[in-house]
């Protein structure tokens, strides 16, 4: 089961698009004069054929408010003036040579439209393989954290940029030839953000847990622009304690000061195999918390390589669970006057999974009972003390790095 | 508590935008909100909330979050199809719904221009006979401003009855002032009613007119003049036996005495024109009708054969007794027997602030 994946162009003629007989259906990326206008996905029958009238329809029921929305702006006046920032894009990888690669190749091109420095954040690699690559290239800077987990390896990237804006990119994603632009047109209207969070669509729909994975909601934030500020948001009462609204940490980018102001990254949170995220939810929160407008901007696009095994999105699925407990339970500890606002949150949130794993029992929406329950049980292991357990770990991974440097 | 609201009208038609980014801007004030209705000349396209919290926003934000509010509006005036506001209740549909042209889409250049193409149908045919009845007591600044529109109407109405129903002894004299005031405005007829309610005032202005169409609106509102022509229009379709309009706040105001007047509340207000059929009647009823999403009986023009086929309003239920909700019995009683209601949101009424004083 794979959807076939097509890129097209609207200021050309449509192609016309043939499934083979594995293909189930059809994602297509759709741009206007290269630039990012949406994605259409559909499920079709396998060997069957999209003509280009009915590529054509399913583009226009899906683009018709953005195409109108792209006119309206254009007859005020456009989208403003590309910002002049000094930016810094950090990778943080650990021990997937391969994934930099690719990724590099689709962003290191980039820099013929606006120079940005370049930092690779090699996370306690087992070999050299990454620092052998990354020498290979001009002008990308290597730096070798030796401490274990993603937001040790963030915060080194902090203290290391000289940009005064500082995006980060996961090794599991590849950008869009508009990310850049996307990026500092965001930070053009919006100088006086703290954080611009960028929209991640799938790099493929290539296996069944890919496709699941994307039905389920992905990463997809939609394709308006939405401003996020101040303490509360009309229609929304888990604002802005439910951060997933905000963004995802594979593609986010942040005024490097104001990190380093906040404390930086919290390093208990994804710490790699016992708890795996909550880190960028917890940065995002606390960069609205302090005042400061967060951004999503649609146009600021990365591809993510979905898990493709059914048993990797499994875990996927498990480390949400625990990731945002973990970063329930820190805020808690942070402000305990809060408690009404999580055990409010709690609450939806058991329900909503509560109701995901009904659904997935009786084989409706997209998820299987083992994928729904995954979720869950992770957030219970999140609650049960994980993440004290993750700080006097991150604790300890410090203290052994420091003591090996020292000696 | 919640925030004062100060109400802002934006004519994209007759300003600039960085003109209009510059009065925002010297409106906001700390502990405010801003709501800023969109128009295009007469044509309500949006609102917007702006909040001293979320201020300032860059002038390209401000065009863009303008274009995001107006754009659904836009797109179904000047395409039809493809912009339909969606239920909440119902999870959005996996089949692609009816779209414009993707050619149309993409030829879109300077849409806002493009609309002025479409002013109300504006004529009425002749074919129906068209009676207007203003309902409600009001103070006499109001009531000044409220018939002056009526009598800028374009089409004009064939007749026009201000039914007042000033009914205790202490509005005796609101209610000589009234008819005094009427006297003013040729070819407005002043009828008194003793009982109060305003079902009771609509019933009797049933009565006294003759309109094969009867339009109603308040006394404490100003209808634009493109209004009565966007209620005729829609009432073409011989299906459709009752259609409503769109209550804005005048200006200068806080917006909250029009709340509960306003039949979607102020965050749902809709821009979009939308049609309710009897599949709508029954897809609500599990979620107990939701006729009132219909809209406001405060601005609407109806069949004399719907009215004849339900019995009047009802006069237990209206706004001046203790249960005010009179339409959405109306709302109800039609769809259920198949026949069709539509909301023209741009046959646009402005509620008039009581403090409103005489010039």
């Amino acid at each position: 089961m794979s959807y076939l994946y097509a890129d097209v162009e609207l200021e050309q003629p449509l192609p016309t698009l043939t499934l083979s007989d594995v293909d189930s259906g059809v994602g297509v990326i759709v741009r206007r004069r290269g630039i990012l206008l949406g994605f259409v996905i559909a499920e079709r029958a396998p060997s069957s054929v999209v003509s280009a009238q009915e590529l054509e329809a399913l583009i226009a029921a899906s683009c018709a408010k953005t195409l109108v929305q792209d006119a309206v702006l254009e007859s005020l006046g456009g989208r403003a003036m590309l910002s002049e920032i000094s930016l810094t894009v950090a990778v943080c990888t650990h021990n997937r040579t391969a994934g930099l690669k690719q990724l590099l190749a689709s962003l290191l091109p980039l820099r013929e439209e606006w120079p940005f420095e370049m930092l690779v954040v090699d996370n306690d690699p087992s070999d050299d393989t990454t620092r052998n690559f990354v020498a290979t290239l001009p002008d990308v800077r290597y730096v070798r954290e030796d401490r274990t987990g993603l937001d040790f390896a963030r915060n080194r990237a902090v203290a290391e940029a000289t940009g005064e804006i500082l995006a980060f990119l996961d090794d599991d994603t590849e950008v869009d030839r508009g990310w850049l632009t996307g990026l500092r047109l965001a930070w053009g209207e919006h100088p006086d953000a703290g954080c611009v969070t960028g929209q991640v669509l799938p790099f493929e729909l290539a296996t069944e847990a890919q496709i699941t994975f994307e039905r389920y909601g992905g990463f997809g934030h939609g394709f308006d622009t939405v401003r996020y500020v101040g303490p509360s948001l009309p229609g929304n009462r888990l604002y802005p304690l439910a951060a997933g609204i905000f963004g995802a940490g594979c593609n986010m980018s942040f005024r490097r000061d104001l990190v380093r102001d906040l404390g930086g990254f919290d390093e208990a949170l994804d710490t790699g195999r016992p708890l795996p995220g909550g880190g960028d939810l917890d940065m995002f929160h606390r960069v609205v918390r302090a005042g400061y407008p967060l951004l999503y901007e649609p146009r600021y696009v990365a591809f993510h390589k979905h898990r493709r095994e059914h048993s990797e999105l499994r875990r996927q699925l498990w480390t949400w669970g625990t990731g945002l407990m973990a970063y329930l339970v820190k805020t808690l500890r942070a402000e305990p006057s809060r408690t009404p606002e999580v055990a409010w949150l709690l609450t939806w949130w058991l329900r909503f999974h509560l109701k995901a794993v009904a659904r997935s029992l009786l084989r409706r929406g997209p998820l299987s009972p083992d994928l729904a329950l995954a979720q869950l049980a992770g957030g219970f292991v999140g609650l049960a003390g994980t993440y004290g357990r993750s700080r006097r770990r991150s604790a300890a991974i410090s203290a052994r790095v420091a003591r090996r440097t020292r000696e | 508590m919640k925030t004062p609201i100060i109400v802002v009208h934006v004519d994209l038609a007759a300003e600039s935008i960085e003109h209009h980014y510059d009065v925002v801007a010297g409106r906001v004030r700390p502990c405010h909100g801003l709501r800023l209705f969109l128009w295009r000349g007469e044509l309500p396209l949006g609102d917007l909330v702006l909040t001293a919290a979320g201020w300032p926003v860059s002038r390209a934000r401000f065009r863009q979050l303008v274009a995001q509010a107006i754009a659904p509006a836009v797109g179904q005036r000047l395409f039809g199809v493809g912009f339909h506001p969606a239920v909440p209740e119902r999870r959005p549909s996996l089949v692609p719904l009816p779209a414009p042209p993707l050619s149309a889409l993409t030829a879109l250049v300077n849409p806002l221009d493009r609309l002025t193409d479409l002013d109300s149908s504006g004529t009425n045919n002749g074919a129906a006979r068209v009676s207007l009845v203003v309902c409600g007591q009001s103070r006499p600044a109001q009531l000044r401003r409220a018939l002056a529109a009526v009598q800028a109407l374009k089409p004009a109405p064939d007749e026009v009855v201000l039914v007042d129903n000033a009914s205790n002894a202490s509005k005796a004299s609101s209610a000589s002032t009234a008819r005094e005031l009427v006297a003013d405005y040729p070819g407005i007829r002043y009828v008194h009613e003793a009982r109060p309610g305003l079902s009771v005032a609509r019933n009797r202005g049933l009565r006294e007119t003759s309109g094969d169409i009867i339009a109603f609106t308040d006394a404490d509102a100003e209808v634009l003049p493109t209004w009565l022509g966007w209620l005729i229009a829609a009432l073409e379709a011989p299906e459709i036996m009752a259609v409503t309009g769109l209550l804005l706040p005048a200006s200068l105001d806080t917006e909250h005495q029009l709340v509960f007047r306003n039949h979607l509340g102020g965050l749902g207000r809709s821009y979009r024109s939308q049609r309710f059929d009897s599949a709508f009647f029954r897809g609500m009823r599990r979620y107990g009708g939701r006729v009132w999403r219909i809209g406001t009986d405060s601005n609407m023009a109806v069949r004399r054969q719907a009215m004849e086929l339900i019995g009047g309003f009802d006069e237990r239920l209206a706004a001046g007794t203790h249960r005010p909700n009179g339409r959405s019995e109306l709302w109800s009683v039609l769809l259920a027997q198949g026949w069709c209601c539509y909301y023209e949101p741009a046959a646009v009424a402005m509620a008039l602030p009581s403090s409103l004083t005489s010039p």
